[in-house]
């Protein structure tokens, strides 16, 4: 029977039929950006009972405006903060977590209203033991609010870096000229030899050679039957003339 | 083992990735086995620390001592299990309790030497960290690699120093898991019993007598997420030492290109 392994990553596809892969925030995520959103919000309120006591703020009525503050805090940060950073709040910036649609527009401010009031839902009964439980069993992490609000957050995936690959030592003009002048490799394998080259020296290397073994052959034979001494130098020599030249 | 098998996608992750991918695993794959074995291998455990707290009267913290080393005991059953879930699709739990009897003799001596280094390190408080992650992994080298005591303990550590701090993280984000289990099941159980119910808490209140018979079962509910999340993270470590993802990738890329 085949069943498609699990992985962290959903594909979406936007408005305009393009897909993107999104790595989905779990509770793991969620929880940590969580714990730095929370401390901040008692430092305010923390800093603000410090003001009262020092009589800036005002005699009167200082647990007044401690509740109001709490009470601001806890319904307004999150949408506040997710309208200003485009869906991001101070502990989601932090992680690198963002609050997008489900395909993957950015929020608008009804649907960050939606899912922040149904906190209160998810908190339940304690220490947001529904959010977590809707979350775990959802398989896009969504806690109620954002099954509710159709939202979902993902991790901001850094720009993959455009830098090549050096290849050491550098390739000599004799090996570079027993290779064709432009060889034909997929995207895909052009792709995976990057991440080879990339994880090569972390790898021992009988299992560089061992792996470069496994898609060496089939590449040679494809360019007319090169031959090679080293599996693991005819790949990075490969990039390097498919990049490079 | 078939790599192409493998219930996981295979890829380098964070270690906060690693978890998220234990609870969506765990809900996935691992569910139906785990209520079978929790119910062979953890709720004697619980049956037994129960009995010592409140039929043999123990003090609550000796009791709590022999559960948490009844509960990382008892891990070891579920160490077997997530690693055949991981590249099987049908695994029985007669055949998890045999593979753990069978790796018994020498799991027992690395577990033991294990507990030890890590009561050494608690002790002197400083070093807790660093010796907590060395033995982080000694389930799975022991148990999977079917090492010796010291093998067990030095490979574990071998292992943990190549991503020390996804290491650091993981020990401490799993003993988080631990309290916040024990914490939220007092909280049901007290929210039902007192308030639903109004019975009072005739099982201890964990706040006020230091154990709670609910507070003790969420110890043991939390074993298996804790090993999953344990295994997916020597998983990702096996990964990225033996470049897994890349032999998958090469081999369907090899495949294609014939």
């Amino acid at each position: 029977m085949e069943v498609t392994p699990i992985d962290t990553v959903a594909t979406i596809e936007a408005p305009e039929h393009v897909r993107f892969d999104h790595r989905l925030a779990g509770p793991a995520q969620r929880g940590a950006a969580f714990l730095v959103d929370a401390l901040i919000r008692v430092a305010v309120v923390l800093l603000l009972w410090r003001l009262i006591g020092t009589g800036l703020v005002g005699d009167d009525a200082p647990v007044g405006v401690l509740l109001v503050a709490a009470f601001l805090l806890e319904w307004g940060y999150f949408v506040a903060f997710e309208m200003l950073w485009s869906g991001r709040s101070p502990g989601k910036r932090v992680f690198g977590l963002r609050v997008v649609k489900q395909d993957g527009r950015p929020i608008g401010f009804v649907d960050s209203v939606l899912r922040n009031l149904l906190r209160a839902v998810d908190y339940l009964p304690a220490f947001y033991a529904l959010g977590a439980l809707a979350s775990a069993l959802d398989p896009q992490f969504r806690r109620l609010g954002d099954q509710a609000a159709g939202t979902l957050v993902v991790r901001v995936s850094r720009a993959r870096s455009d830098d090549r690959v050096a290849v050491e030592p550098p390739p000599t003009a004799a090996e570079l000229a027993a290779l064709p002048p432009r060889p034909a490799l997929s995207a895909d394998e052009l792709r995976a030899l990057e991440d080879y080259l990339r994880r090569v020296g972390t790898l021992s290397p009988a299992r560089e050679d061992e792996l470069a073994d496994l898609i060496a052959p089939a590449l040679a034979a494809r360019m007319g039957g090169l031959t090679y001494g080293s599996a693991s130098r005819f790949l990075a020599l490969l990039y390097h003339r498919a990049t490079v030249g | 083992m078939r790599l192409e098998q493998a219930t996981v996608v295979l890829r380098p992750r964070t270690m906060a990735e690693v978890l998220d991918l234990a609870v969506r695993w765990g809900g996935a794959v691992a569910v139906p086995l785990w209520w079978r074995l929790a119910l062979w291998v953890l709720v004697p455990p619980l049956a037994l620390v129960a009995w010592l707290y409140f039929g043999a009267g123990w003090s609550a913290q000796t009791t709590w001592v022999a559960a948490a080393a009844l509960a990382s005991a008892v891990q070891a059953p579920f160490v077997v299990a997530a690693a055949r879930l991981l590249f099987e699709r049908e695994v029985r739990v007669r055949a998890v309790l045999a593979a753990t009897l069978a790796r018994a003799p020498s799991f027992v001596p690395a577990f033991c030497l294990s507990a030890l280094w890590m009561a050494l390190g608690a002790v002197t408080l400083l070093l807790a960290p660093r010796t907590w992650a060395m033995a982080a992994f000694v389930h799975e080298t022991s148990l999977l690699e079917g090492n010796g005591a010291r093998r067990a303990l030095t490979r574990s550590r071998r292992l943990g120093q190549r991503r020390v701090v996804q290491t650091l993280t993981m020990v401490l984000a799993l003993v988080g898991v631990r309290v916040a289990a024990v914490v939220l099941a007092d909280a049901l159980a007290g929210g039902v019993l007192e308030h639903v119910l109004q019975v009072g808490r005739p099982f201890g209140d964990l706040w006020a007598d230091g154990v709670s018979l609910s507070a003790l079962a969420g110890l043991f509910v939390a074993v298996p997420f804790v090993t999953a999340a344990r295994m997916l993270a020597y998983l990702d470590l096996r990964t990225r030492l033996d470049g897994w993802d890349l032999q998958l990738r090469f081999m369907a890329l090899a495949r294609a290109a014939r």
